[in-house]
């Protein structure tokens, strides 16, 4: 993928060297994990673990590749890490918040509006297919990519990404009808 | 391509923008089709509009937060991060995990032994069913192959002689299904039923449309079988019907259909009769294909590419050692 190409200059050019990879990175990863946890607690956490472990985690980078691709698929491991745990120790997660409530909603009104029709839909997908859906259709990431976040086959995240937008477009027609 | 197909491949696909598909075909199909265009721009609107979803107030000042914890604390909060969260190999349990560990493993081991005795009690006792209807799909796999593998000799005999050679093992295929009929599944049952009676039907015509329409029905009736084979996780059963399938489109269907072609010129009534084969034939040929498809990743009917001889038996999946060959007069026996 060519849009986030990076290197390892991209993390050395300020005196705090991951100043510019959270700030180029930040939104991104909060928007994956907002996706998947549904609530600003969890992502914030989730999003601040995110970044420390791929602080604690630089060699692995290779540089050249992209950046924010590996920044996703930390994100996404630590969703599922604490989802795992949570299930473990039995712990329900946070009730969700609905997204913009700051945004002036003068001319967004509409927007939020079909974005919350489309958050109650996209929380009835499966979590991974909610993830290979937002990999797509936000971050432009190729099949390719998406499949090593997953950790499993191209074809499956073709898979995935059809339930996805079946089930997504059934559920709002259904809403809005 | 059809307007199924293109559905099926618009959602697969990694942008639903006619140019930048990948796919020449869809493409043109996209620009021809009213309702496939507008499934593509509702996928586009939907994406966008998801893109578009404003993000919480608060992710600027969670991300100033962080950004002062680092700078505040320096390498010092990767530190104590990376201290924090080693690995669960270098972590030192809690005396309630120390304690809980073996157990944990006692427990699995338990279910494991557990679980490979109720199978192999199963297996010994021949009472795994096949959806409580009483049939082994596999003990039963034999007769049913029998049926469908004289249905296409007798559909690839080619003279008369050669079908009242095979007439001959109609009593002894009739004894076969009626001493199974009691372990058999309703569904194979009737699917043995039907085979025997095609095949009395082959020995006395030969009208190559006919034959053609006979064996689509049967295709038909497979092709239900796999989709419910398919739709319950049966991944064994659904490998061996889909292999039948293929053997009765190709040497019973297609072979017919040829065949007819070659005849000579046919009256409309088999004319009209024909087209009719090739339309539904085709139809059917696209269901098994998006039920393929449509099929989880991690289960799909095994089937090779190409079916070179319906003798060949199909594929069992988990259970190699059990199948036509091991019952002894199967497919591939007595040739």
């Amino acid at each position: 993928m060519a849009r986030h190409d990076s290197g390892p200059e991209e993390l050395a050019t300020d005196a705090n060297p991951f100043a510019p990879v959270v700030a180029a990175h930040w939104d991104a990863v909060y928007r994956l994990l907002y996706t998947l946890s549904g609530n600003t607690h969890d992502t914030e956490d989730l999003t601040q673990e995110t970044f420390l472990r791929a602080l604690s985690r630089l060699s692995s980078f290779a540089p050249g590749t992209n950046m924010r691709a590996w920044l996703l698929r930390i994100a996404s491991n630590a969703f599922f890490d604490v989802r795992r745990k949570r299930q473990r120790a039995r712990v329900e997660s946070l009730s969700a918040d609905l997204p913009g409530t700051a945004t002036p909603p003068e001319h967004l009104l509409e927007l939020a509006e079909q974005g919350e029709v489309l958050k109650v839909a996209l929380e009835e997908l499966s979590e991974t297919a909610r993830l290979v859906f937002h990999l797509r259709a936000v971050e432009d990431l190729p099949f390719r990519e998406v499949a090593a976040i997953l950790g499993s086959t191209e074809e499956a995240a073709r898979w995935h990404m059809h339930q996805a937008r079946t089930r997504l477009l059934k559920r709002l027609a259904h809403l809005k009808g | 391509m059809d307007c199924r197909q293109a559905r099926d491949k618009l959602l697969r696909a990694e942008n639903p923008r006619p140019k930048r598909c990948g796919s020449a075909e869809l493409a043109d199909h996209l620009q021809s089709c009213a309702a496939c265009s507008s499934l593509a721009r509702s996928l586009r609107r939907l994406e966008r509009a998801w893109r578009n979803i404003p993000l919480p107030a608060t992710v600027h000042q969670a991300r100033d937060a962080f950004l002062q914890r680092v700078a505040d604390g320096g390498w010092r909060v990767v530190g104590e991060y990376t201290k924090a969260s080693a690995s669960p190999a270098t972590r030192h349990p809690s005396p309630a995990t120390r304690f809980l560990r073996p157990a944990r493993w006692v427990a699995a081991a338990v279910l494991l032994v557990s679980a490979g005795l109720a199978v192999w009690v199963i297996l010994a006792t021949g009472k795994g069913g096949n959806d409580g209807d009483g049939g082994d799909p596999l003990a039963n796999a034999d007769v049913v192959e029998r049926l469908i593998e004289w249905n296409l000799e007798l559909a690839q005999a080619p003279s008369a002689e050669e079908r009242k050679r095979l007439a001959q093992r109609e009593p002894e295929l009739k004894t076969a299904l009626a001493e199974a009929k009691a372990e058999l599944s309703q569904e194979d049952r009737e699917l043995s039923e039907d085979l025997l009676e095609n095949g009395v039907w082959l020995i006395s015509h030969d009208d190559p449309v006919a034959e053609a329409d006979r064996f689509t029905k049967v295709a038909d009736k497979l092709l239900s079988r796999v989709d419910r084979a398919s739709t319950k996780g049966k991944e064994i059963e659904a490998s061996r019907f889909t292999h039948h399938l293929l053997c009765i489109q190709k040497f019973g269907v297609d072979h017919c259909m040829k065949k007819a072609d070659k005849m000579g010129p046919l009256n409309d009534d088999q004319k009209q009769h024909l087209k009719k084969l090739v339309f539904r034939n085709q139809e059917r040929e696209d269901a098994r294909k998006s039920l393929f498809d449509r099929a989880p990743p991690g289960f799909r009917p095994k089937m090779p590419h190409e079916i070179e001889d319906w003798r060949q038996p199909p594929p069992f999946g988990p259970f190699p050692g059990k199948g036509f060959k091991g019952k002894g007069k199967g497919m591939g026996k007595g040739r």
